[in-house]
Protein backbone atom coordinates (compact mmCIF):
# COMPACT_ATOMS: atom_id res chain seq x y z
CA UNK A 1 0.00 0.00 0.00
CA UNK A 2 2.77 2.49 0.57
CA UNK A 3 3.39 1.61 -3.67
CA UNK A 4 -0.17 3.06 -3.70
CA UNK A 5 0.57 6.31 -1.48
CA UNK A 6 3.77 7.01 -3.69
CA UNK A 7 1.65 6.85 -6.88
CA UNK A 8 -1.00 9.23 -5.19
CA UNK A 9 1.52 11.79 -4.59
CA UNK A 10 3.06 11.33 -7.91
CA UNK A 11 -0.32 12.32 -9.21
CA UNK A 12 -1.05 15.12 -6.86
CA UNK A 13 2.73 16.62 -8.06
CA UNK A 14 1.32 16.45 -11.91
CA UNK A 15 -1.83 17.62 -11.23
CA UNK A 16 -0.64 20.79 -9.17
CA UNK A 17 1.85 21.45 -12.09
CA UNK A 18 -0.92 21.12 -15.01
CA UNK A 19 -3.55 23.30 -13.10
CA UNK A 20 -0.62 25.75 -12.40
CA UNK A 21 0.18 25.81 -16.06
CA UNK A 22 -3.22 25.81 -17.25
CA UNK A 23 -4.90 28.05 -14.90
CA UNK A 24 -2.17 29.79 -13.73
CA UNK A 25 -3.78 29.96 -10.25
CA UNK A 26 -1.12 28.93 -7.54
CA UNK A 27 -3.89 29.00 -5.22
CA UNK A 28 -6.06 26.15 -6.88
CA UNK A 29 -2.75 24.08 -7.41
CA UNK A 30 -1.82 24.20 -4.05
CA UNK A 31 -5.63 22.99 -3.37
CA UNK A 32 -5.36 20.07 -5.24
CA UNK A 33 -2.14 19.18 -4.40
CA UNK A 34 -3.25 19.18 -0.40
CA UNK A 35 -6.29 17.08 -1.40
CA UNK A 36 -4.58 14.63 -3.16
CA UNK A 37 -1.53 14.47 -0.54
CA UNK A 38 -3.99 13.59 2.17
CA UNK A 39 -5.69 10.77 0.23
CA UNK A 40 -2.02 9.54 -0.38
CA UNK A 41 -1.60 10.21 3.61
CA UNK A 42 -4.76 8.14 3.85
CA UNK A 43 -3.68 5.04 1.94
CA UNK A 44 0.24 5.05 4.29
CA UNK A 45 -1.85 5.33 7.23
CA UNK A 46 -3.49 2.06 6.84
CA UNK A 47 0.38 0.38 6.75
CA UNK A 48 1.72 2.40 9.51
CA UNK A 49 4.29 0.20 11.38
CA UNK A 50 5.38 2.58 14.76
CA UNK A 51 4.96 6.14 16.33
CA UNK A 52 7.15 7.89 14.03
CA UNK A 53 5.38 7.32 10.58
CA UNK A 54 2.46 7.85 12.92
CA UNK A 55 3.52 11.65 14.20
CA UNK A 56 4.64 12.34 10.54
CA UNK A 57 1.06 11.60 8.97
CA UNK A 58 -0.57 13.84 11.90
CA UNK A 59 1.47 16.49 11.08
CA UNK A 60 1.18 16.48 7.29
CA UNK A 61 -2.34 16.06 8.02
CA UNK A 62 -2.23 19.26 10.40
CA UNK A 63 -0.35 21.15 8.13
CA UNK A 64 -2.52 20.53 5.34
CA UNK A 65 -5.64 21.68 7.76
CA UNK A 66 -3.75 24.93 8.35
CA UNK A 67 -2.86 25.56 4.74
CA UNK A 68 -6.33 24.92 3.34
CA UNK A 69 -8.07 26.59 6.45
CA UNK A 70 -5.47 29.98 5.40
CA UNK A 71 -6.55 29.31 2.01
CA UNK A 72 -10.49 29.36 2.17
CA UNK A 73 -10.01 32.13 4.77
CA UNK A 74 -8.29 34.47 2.13
CA UNK A 75 -9.99 33.28 -0.94
CA UNK A 76 -13.90 34.26 0.78
CA UNK A 77 -15.77 36.79 -1.36
CA UNK A 78 -17.32 40.06 0.01
CA UNK A 79 -13.92 42.66 0.10
CA UNK A 80 -15.71 44.89 -2.77
CA UNK A 81 -16.04 41.84 -5.27
CA UNK A 82 -18.69 39.47 -5.69
CA UNK A 83 -18.39 35.23 -6.42
CA UNK A 84 -18.38 36.01 -9.81
CA UNK A 85 -15.73 38.98 -9.35
CA UNK A 86 -18.17 41.18 -10.49
CA UNK A 87 -17.57 44.84 -8.88
CA UNK A 88 -19.90 45.98 -6.26
CA UNK A 89 -20.24 50.03 -4.77
CA UNK A 90 -21.03 50.26 -0.94
CA UNK A 91 -23.69 52.72 0.20
CA UNK A 92 -24.73 53.72 3.87
CA UNK A 93 -28.45 52.53 4.43
CA UNK A 94 -30.37 55.41 6.69
CA UNK A 95 -32.30 52.92 8.25
CA UNK A 96 -30.68 52.15 11.89
CA UNK A 97 -30.92 48.22 12.76
CA UNK A 98 -32.60 48.39 16.80
CA UNK A 99 -30.04 47.67 19.27
CA UNK A 100 -26.78 48.78 17.98
CA UNK A 101 -27.20 52.65 17.37
CA UNK A 102 -24.94 52.61 14.15
CA UNK A 103 -26.32 52.83 10.80
CA UNK A 104 -25.79 49.63 8.54
CA UNK A 105 -24.15 49.50 4.76
CA UNK A 106 -25.57 47.56 2.36
CA UNK A 107 -23.87 47.42 -1.06
CA UNK A 108 -25.34 46.73 -4.36
CA UNK A 109 -23.52 45.70 -7.76
CA UNK A 110 -22.18 48.50 -10.69
CA UNK A 111 -24.84 48.81 -13.76
CA UNK B 1 -8.29 -22.59 20.34
CA UNK B 2 -10.66 -20.98 19.88
CA UNK B 3 -9.63 -17.97 20.81
CA UNK B 4 -7.04 -18.48 18.02
CA UNK B 5 -9.94 -19.04 15.65
CA UNK B 6 -11.38 -15.59 16.17
CA UNK B 7 -8.21 -13.62 16.07
CA UNK B 8 -7.50 -15.21 13.06
CA UNK B 9 -11.02 -14.28 11.71
CA UNK B 10 -10.65 -11.19 12.67
CA UNK B 11 -7.17 -10.30 11.43
CA UNK B 12 -8.71 -11.19 8.18
CA UNK B 13 -11.56 -9.39 8.12
CA UNK B 14 -9.58 -6.12 9.39
CA UNK B 15 -7.06 -6.96 6.15
CA UNK B 16 -10.17 -7.05 3.69
CA UNK B 17 -11.79 -3.88 5.14
CA UNK B 18 -9.07 -1.67 5.16
CA UNK B 19 -7.84 -3.23 1.45
CA UNK B 20 -11.62 -1.87 0.63
CA UNK B 21 -10.93 1.61 1.95
CA UNK B 22 -7.58 1.78 0.93
CA UNK B 23 -8.89 0.92 -2.48
CA UNK B 24 -11.93 3.17 -2.30
CA UNK B 25 -9.37 6.45 -1.64
CA UNK B 26 -7.01 5.18 -4.45
CA UNK B 27 -9.74 4.98 -6.81
CA UNK B 28 -11.14 8.45 -5.69
CA UNK B 29 -7.63 9.79 -5.86
CA UNK B 30 -7.11 8.64 -9.33
CA UNK B 31 -10.32 9.63 -11.07
CA UNK B 32 -10.24 13.33 -9.50
CA UNK B 33 -6.47 13.57 -10.66
CA UNK B 34 -7.95 12.65 -14.07
CA UNK B 35 -10.71 15.03 -13.95
CA UNK B 36 -8.39 17.71 -12.54
CA UNK B 37 -6.37 17.48 -15.45
CA UNK B 38 -9.07 17.14 -18.15
CA UNK B 39 -10.96 19.60 -16.61
CA UNK B 40 -7.88 21.91 -16.22
CA UNK B 41 -7.44 21.74 -19.89
CA UNK B 42 -10.80 21.98 -21.19
CA UNK B 43 -12.16 25.26 -18.84
CA UNK B 44 -8.52 26.95 -17.55
CA UNK B 45 -10.29 28.35 -14.76
CA UNK B 46 -9.82 27.08 -10.90
CA UNK B 47 -13.76 27.16 -10.41
CA UNK B 48 -14.46 23.94 -12.31
CA UNK B 49 -12.55 21.85 -9.72
CA UNK B 50 -15.03 22.33 -7.14
CA UNK B 51 -17.33 19.49 -8.12
CA UNK B 52 -14.54 17.04 -8.68
CA UNK B 53 -12.92 17.94 -4.88
CA UNK B 54 -16.39 17.42 -3.19
CA UNK B 55 -16.91 14.41 -5.31
CA UNK B 56 -12.70 13.44 -4.10
CA UNK B 57 -13.96 14.44 -0.63
CA UNK B 58 -16.94 12.12 -0.39
CA UNK B 59 -14.42 8.90 -1.92
CA UNK B 60 -12.28 10.10 1.55
CA UNK B 61 -14.22 10.14 3.94
CA UNK B 62 -16.26 6.98 2.31
CA UNK B 63 -12.70 5.50 2.44
CA UNK B 64 -12.25 6.77 6.19
CA UNK B 65 -15.13 4.89 7.60
CA UNK B 66 -13.84 1.58 6.60
CA UNK B 67 -10.70 2.43 7.56
CA UNK B 68 -11.92 3.38 11.48
CA UNK B 69 -14.35 -0.21 11.28
CA UNK B 70 -10.99 -2.00 10.97
CA UNK B 71 -9.99 -0.08 14.04
CA UNK B 72 -12.45 -0.86 16.09
CA UNK B 73 -12.31 -4.32 14.68
CA UNK B 74 -9.03 -4.85 15.41
CA UNK B 75 -9.26 -3.29 19.03
CA UNK B 76 -11.56 -6.77 19.55
CA UNK B 77 -7.87 -8.42 19.72
CA UNK B 78 -5.16 -6.29 20.59
CA UNK B 79 -3.65 -7.83 23.37
CA UNK B 80 -1.42 -5.38 24.64
CA UNK B 81 -1.73 -1.13 26.14
CA UNK B 82 1.18 -0.37 23.72
CA UNK B 83 -1.05 -1.41 20.64
CA UNK B 84 -4.05 -0.67 21.62
CA UNK B 85 -2.56 3.24 21.91
CA UNK B 86 -1.44 2.85 18.27
CA UNK B 87 -4.62 2.32 17.56
CA UNK B 88 -6.18 4.96 19.79
CA UNK B 89 -4.04 7.23 17.86
CA UNK B 90 -5.16 6.56 14.60
CA UNK B 91 -8.36 6.26 15.16
CA UNK B 92 -8.52 9.45 16.36
CA UNK B 93 -6.43 11.28 14.01
CA UNK B 94 -9.12 9.54 11.22
CA UNK B 95 -12.01 10.53 13.24
CA UNK B 96 -10.42 14.05 13.19
CA UNK B 97 -9.76 13.82 9.71
CA UNK B 98 -13.32 12.71 9.03
CA UNK B 99 -15.07 15.69 10.63
CA UNK B 100 -12.56 18.23 8.65
CA UNK B 101 -13.17 16.51 5.56
CA UNK B 102 -17.44 16.91 6.46
CA UNK B 103 -16.82 20.52 7.30
CA UNK B 104 -15.12 21.41 3.70
CA UNK B 105 -17.84 19.36 1.87
CA UNK B 106 -20.68 21.21 3.93
CA UNK B 107 -19.00 24.43 3.13
CA UNK B 108 -17.98 23.51 -0.47
CA UNK B 109 -21.68 22.24 -0.95
CA UNK B 110 -22.84 25.92 0.71
CA UNK B 111 -20.43 27.81 -1.69
CA UNK B 112 -22.15 26.13 -5.00
CA UNK B 113 -25.52 26.19 -4.26
CA UNK B 114 -24.78 30.23 -3.32
CA UNK B 115 -23.73 30.55 -6.96
CA UNK B 116 -25.81 28.29 -8.63
CA UNK B 117 -28.75 30.64 -7.26
CA UNK B 118 -27.18 34.01 -7.89
CA UNK B 119 -26.64 34.64 -3.95
CA UNK B 120 -23.75 34.77 -1.61
CA UNK B 121 -24.00 31.84 1.30
CA UNK B 122 -24.13 34.55 4.11
CA UNK B 123 -27.56 35.46 2.43
CA UNK B 124 -30.72 35.43 4.94
CA UNK B 125 -27.86 34.00 8.10
CA UNK B 126 -27.32 37.91 9.11
CA UNK B 127 -27.82 41.63 8.46
CA UNK B 128 -25.82 42.27 5.74
CA UNK B 129 -22.71 44.21 6.79
CA UNK B 130 -20.22 46.24 5.14
CA UNK B 131 -18.33 44.74 1.85
CA UNK B 132 -21.05 41.63 1.80
CA UNK B 133 -22.18 41.12 -1.55
CA UNK B 134 -25.44 41.51 -2.48
CA UNK B 135 -27.21 41.13 -5.69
Amino acid sequence: MKGLGSLITALALLVAAVTLLTTGSWRAALRLLLDLLVAAGLVRLAVLTNWGDLAGAAVVIALRQLVSAALLGSGRPGRGTGPAGDRVVVERSVARWPGTGTGRTRSRPTS
Amino acid sequence: MAEELLDRVVQVLVTVIEAVGAAVIFGGAVWAAGRFVVEGIRHRSGAVFTPVRLTLGRFLALGLEFQLAADLLRTAVSPSFGQLGRLAAIAAIRTALNYFLSRENREEKRKLAGEGDGTSPADGAAPVGEGTTRR
